[in-house]
């Protein structure tokens, strides 16, 4: 675990050097989210569904898609090492694999995580769900 | 290690390699590029899987306990590998925590570290920042942070300057004092001199000798002498010596070519100038052949060095 850590805050302190990974994954679903379930939200009363507020469609769909973002980010990440020289000296350290995986997909899954905390309980599906929901329903779309 | 073999495709890196280092031994790895010592090292860190042999770490199965030996293992490979955009710091830190060490412990020990090798100054300085030489004491620092027991050094001192080199062979040695055991693989003879190590040469993927300088020169050195020639010289004269080596120079003065030979064997300096006969104004200079670690090895591999070739 304390070597998962390790490894999670190395890549926190690469990607703060890299901001546009952040602003992408961080704020591309802030800004998007609350423009497209409006939309949606209209759409669903027009089909039939009094009430309902577009997040139930667009909150999980946006998840899903930056779900698969977050898997494709956190391969570059050990990519990364290979050009930067150092995957040789992180397989060959005390680390194990499984903690090596977890220190580089940790950041992901938080700046994945991240987003689901900005909108109110009442624009997040199911309606308002509790901050567990929150922080697993992206989990596993994350996983 | 004991009959380490390691074939890429139908190339054979290792064939039946066994290496022991003791504790406080400094072994200096010796070979021409392409001889198998990076494979040998990547194997004994568990970085690459033989294809058959055994590896130990204090009687710690490398290949089926991997985690344990890293613990006692410090590698820093061939090629530079650090992490550019944090600081001096952070690479020492994380090095360290990633070898086991505590946050606050991994800390002090990278000032420890850092102040064997000079790099105190260059702390908060980001490794972007950092020359080449620098750099690569911060790599072979990363491999010393958390004290291993084990040590191996891929031609550490590639790129670095002359008082840097001075610095890590210092720190390896006081490592080697303090009973670290020490794998060493360099181009620089005069380092193994330095270190006063333990000297394996490897060719072809084999260990074909090992032993101090003094007990490899008293074994293998061929005596003979060492000429240079201006011009070109009748080849019957050459087809008679026992050439070991030709190194050509840039050309003479008059803009002859110039080529600096060794021979082999007990031929005196006058026999040498006799054989020349008239071609003798040719003959610029004899010596005798003293010994040294070049002169070992191409009489154990039984090679002679030629125009484009390199020695160790």
């Amino acid at each position: 675990m304390r070597t998962a850590l390790a490894v999670a805050r190395v890549q926190f302190r690469i990607l703060r050097h890299d901001p546009w990974f952040l602003l992408i994954m961080f704020g591309m679903p802030v800004v998007v989210i609350p423009v497209f379930h409006r939309v949606v939200g209209l759409w669903l009363e027009d089909a039939g569904y009094p009430g309902a507020d577009g997040s139930e469609i667009v909150v999980p769909g946006q998840m899903v898609l930056f779900g698969f973002f977050l898997g494709g980010s956190a391969g570059f990440s050990i990519f990364r090492e290979h050009g930067w020289r150092t995957w040789d000296r992180l397989r060959a350290s005390a680390a194990a694999p499984a903690a090596l995986l977890a220190g580089f997909a940790l950041p992901w899954i938080i700046i994945h995580v991240l987003p689901s905390y900005s909108w109110p309980p009442r624009r997040c599906a199911p309606h308002n769900s509790s901050m567990a929901c929150r922080t697993l329903a992206p989990c596993c779309s994350a996983v | 290690m004991e009959g380490i073999r390691k074939s890429y495709g139908d190339v054979d890196a290792l064939r039946g390699v066994d290496l022991t280092v003791e504790r406080g031994q400094i072994v200096a790895l010796l070979g021409r590029n392409g001889a198998g010592k990076t494979t040998l090292v990547s194997v004994m860190s568990g970085l690459l899987k033989p294809d058959a042999g055994a590896v130990a770490v204090d009687d710690i199965n490398v290949l089926t306990h991997p985690a344990e030996a890293a613990k006692m293992i410090g590698l820093a490979p061939q090629e530079t590998g650090i992490y550019r955009v944090l600081t001096v710091r952070e690479n020492l830190e994380f090095f360290g925590e990633l070898a086991g060490l505590r946050r606050r412990e991994s800390r002090a020990r990278g000032d420890l570290v850092a102040e064997q090798l000079e790099l105190t100054d260059l702390m908060g300085r980001k490794a972007s920042q950092l020359s080449g030489g620098e750099a690569r004491r911060l790599h072979t620092a990363c491999a010393l942070v958390h004290s291993p027991e084990f040590l191996m050094l891929d031609e550490p001192t590639v790129g670095a300057d002359v008082a840097s080199r001075q610095r890590l062979i210092e720190t390896v040695a006081a490592m080697a004092a303090d009973g670290a055991a020490v794998i060493y693989t360099t181009h620089y003879l005069a380092e193994v001199e330095a270190l006063d190590a333990d000297i394996v040469m490897i060719h072809n993927g084999e260990i074909m000798t090992r032993g101090t300088r003094a007990e490899l020169i008293e074994q293998h050195h061929r005596g003979g002498l060492r000429f240079t020639v201006q011009g070109s010289v009748d080849q019957t004269i050459l087809d008679d010596l026992d050439i070991v080596s030709v190194q050509p120079q840039t050309s003479g003065t008059a803009g002859e070519d110039v080529a600096d030979y060794v021979i082999a064997g007990d031929l005196r300096m006058p026999d040498l100038i006799d054989r020349f006969g008239p071609s003798v104004g040719q003959l610029v200079s004899v010596e005798r052949n003293l010994p040294d670690l070049e002169g070992v090895f191409l009489a154990v591999t039984g090679e002679t060095v030629s125009d484009g070739e390199e020695g160790l």
